[in-house]
């Protein structure tokens, strides 16, 4: 689903070029569509500024069945897009 | 009814976590649970409005449960009564009717980061005198506050005494959803149900028959805070374009469905 994917939601590789970041990337992707989206509709990246993503992301994994790893892999995505 | 409101009300009081809401009551969305969450939600549909005295009321408990990214499935514990005169004669027949139910959804495309989302359902149901199957396609767009979603069903139904030809439901479910506030969301959902039915022609050949043809639509509120959703829809019949009740000049069926269908849906994440 990725290669006809909402432009709001990008790939690893238009956020990195260093394949370990890209791959981190696209976890965060990953993790962020099909578990997020279990709750609640998915909010687009960009509509939370970069520093208050990690605030968003640590309340909503209270109510949620991420462990750490994969709350930290959904922030730094969101972050990234956020970002640019 | 009593045994259901004890049971949500003791289900509520344990939840403290977010749902996966239905902001509409007939039109399902292409969102599936998050792996390992669970979900209870609770159904009643009320119907009313026939050419004789007919009072229906189904209620269904149900298990969701999130198997994998994608994937998810429930089981549904299914209460009907019926309160019918058919005869006219003043004697009220009761009928009740408990079965099963198990679903499974798919869920192919998200509704806000895939253009269009899509998802695939399959639900099977036994009960006393029927076995039921149900396949349905799902798409749905979230753009914004906006929610606008579609379902194309096929659902047929074999009963004991009629095990050669099953009935055949063909629906098509179309509603649209609108966030005014959070928590708080009102919609719009139109209905049409087909149902045909296979037949020996008096020449010996097998042909479908139209049996009716009718179009329910009404509104939807939708309502959520943490840990808890409920969503009721009002839907009048608005037309019937075949009619098995020889009401064509009202442009109503009244023998296979009611003037009136009420849903409310109840759930809660725990």
């Amino acid at each position: 689903m990725v290669g006809c994917a909402d432009a709001r939601f990008p790939a690893g590789l238009e956020l990195a070029t260093e394949p370990a970041a890209v791959s981190r990337f696209d976890t965060g992707r990953r993790l962020y569509l099909n578990r997020c989206s279990g709750c609640h509709a998915l909010i687009p990246p960009e509509q939370i500024s970069a520093d208050r993503w990690p605030a968003e992301v640590a309340r909503m994994a209270k109510r949620s069945v991420i462990d750490s790893a994969q709350q930290q892999a959904i922030t730094d995505y969101l972050v990234a897009v956020s970002s640019r | 009814m009593r045994f259901l409101l004890v049971i949500s009300c003791a289900a509520l009081s344990l939840t403290g976590l977010a749902a996966s809401e239905r902001q509409l009551s007939y039109t399902h969305d292409s969102n599936v649970l998050a792996p390992g969450q669970k979900e209870i939600e609770v159904w009643g549909t009320f119907r009313s409005g026939r050419d004789y005295y007919y009072r229906r009321v189904d209620n269904r408990i149900e298990l969701e449960y999130g198997v994998a990214e994608h994937l998810q499935t429930a089981v549904y514990l299914n209460f009907r009564s019926v309160n019918s005169d058919p005869s006219g004669t003043g004697t009220v027949e009761t009928d009740q009717v408990n079965g099963i139910s198990w679903e499974w959804k798919w869920k192919l495309a998200d509704a806000v980061a895939d253009p269009v989302g899509a998802a695939l359902y399959l639900e099977g149901t036994a009960s006393g005198h029927e076995l039921e199957a149900e396949l349905k396609g799902i798409i749905d767009k979230r753009f914004g506050d906006e929610l606008i979603a579609l379902n194309l069903t096929v659902e047929p139904e074999w009963e004991n005494e009629r095990k050669k030809h099953p009935e055949v439901k063909l629906e098509a479910t179309l509603g649209w959803s609108h966030i005014v506030a959070k928590g708080f969301a009102v919609g719009l959902e139109l209905r049409n149900t087909h149902l045909i039915e296979r037949e020996t022609s008096s020449g010996g050949d097998e042909e479908w028959k139209h049996l009716t043809n009718v179009f329910h639509g009404g509104p939807s509120v939708h309502i959520a805070q943490n840990g808890f959703w409920a969503t009721i829809t009002v839907m009048p019949q608005l037309f019937a374009v075949q009619s098995a009740s020889g009401n064509e000049k009202k442009n109503r069926e009244r023998q296979e469905a009611e003037d009136l269908e009420v849903r409310a849906l109840i759930g809660f994440s725990f």
